[in-house]
């Protein structure tokens, strides 16, 4: 979290409020939050081609807590970062 | 002499097959039925491998958006569907039309015995924003006193406007031809979303000069 939290500020925070990104990412409407249905947790590694390295999205019956931890997400970075 | 009336009937078939494609592809009942179909009161609500029936969800919602007036009459139909996630779906789907026809309706299922309903119920008429539908949210948070329906009721109030008009651009972007189209080792769907402070931020803009770590979260309260 620290990671995190020391770049607050160079991480924006976006409004999907219909659904279109997580609709082309394949996350929409597959996760059970409370009662209604949401997108489910998902991470994507994108490099400076605007290619996809990386992607990890939230399975299963706990899929709101099938995130990646931080040190997994940095270290794909870096590997593509090359 | 046979070769010619045969030719026609085959014609005709064929005209009557496309006409009857086209009108599927435009009646909103066609879509909500093939919603219903998708999308069961019993499906899974957890992303399991192979499951595609949130493309369902995600390509009828942007169909009867497309629609704009013209889906309202099976929409308001769709919320008295014995079905809780039709109702709920087409209470969803009349939120983002901004129909205000659908007040009183969506008034009275702020009661739905489901709360999967009551809470699109709220959604939707916060973000329609007439009199009677703050009113009735008012009347519904002195009613509610916990859980996920009183979260939403106050969510659709402290909404400062109806639904943007952007928003339902967005939802007419979604299509079979860009769903689930994000794949590792292809050109990410590139999107333009704005930040809280109304900044808009494009994913195609980070080209060459920088990676992009996207992670999708999800709304808890």
């Amino acid at each position: 979290m620290k990671w995190w939290q020391d770049r607050s500020g160079a991480i924006s925070v976006l409004a999907d409020a219909g659904f279109w990104v997580s609709s082309m990412y394949g996350v929409a409407f597959q996760m059970r939050i409370h009662t209604d249905v949401s997108n489910t947790p998902a991470t994507f590694v994108i490099d400076r081609n605007g290619v996809v390295r990386w992607a990890h999205i939230g399975e299963g019956e706990r899929n709101w807590s099938d995130r990646p931890k931080e040190d997994e997400t940095l270290a794909k970075v870096k590997e593509f970062a090359k | 002499m046979m070769a010619i009336p045969l030719g026609f009937l085959v014609v005709g078939i064929a005209i009557f097959a496309m006409a009857d494609c086209a009108w599927g592809e435009d009646d909103p009942k066609v879509i909500l039925s093939e919603f219903e179909k998708a999308w069961p009161d019993d499906r899974t609500p957890w992303r399991t491998a192979g499951d595609e029936s949130w493309k369902a969800y995600a390509l009828s919602m942007r169909r009867l958006v497309a629609l704009g007036d013209r889906a309202v009459p099976a929409l308001l139909d769709g919320l008295s569907s014995d079905r809780f996630q039709v109702r709920a779906f087409s209470a969803r789907v009349l939120g983002f039309l901004g129909s205000e026809k659908a007040v009183p309706k969506l008034v009275a299922l702020l009661d739905d015995k489901r709360p999967e309903v009551a809470l699109l119920a709220a959604d939707a008429l916060g973000q329609i924003r007439t009199p009677d539908a703050l009113k009735a949210l008012e009347a519904a948070k002195a009613k509610h006193t916990k859980g996920d329906v009183l979260l939403h009721i106050g969510r659709a109030l402290e909404r400062q406007v109806a639904l943007e008009e952007d928003v339902r651009e967005q939802i007419l972007k979604i299509s079979s031809d860009n769903i689930g189209t994000a794949k590792v080792g292809a050109p990410a769907p590139d999107f333009a979303l704005k930040d809280s402070a109304g900044k808009e931020w494009t994913l195609s803009s980070f080209k060459d000069k920088q990676m992009v770590v996207l992670v999708f979260n999800y709304g808890d309260g």
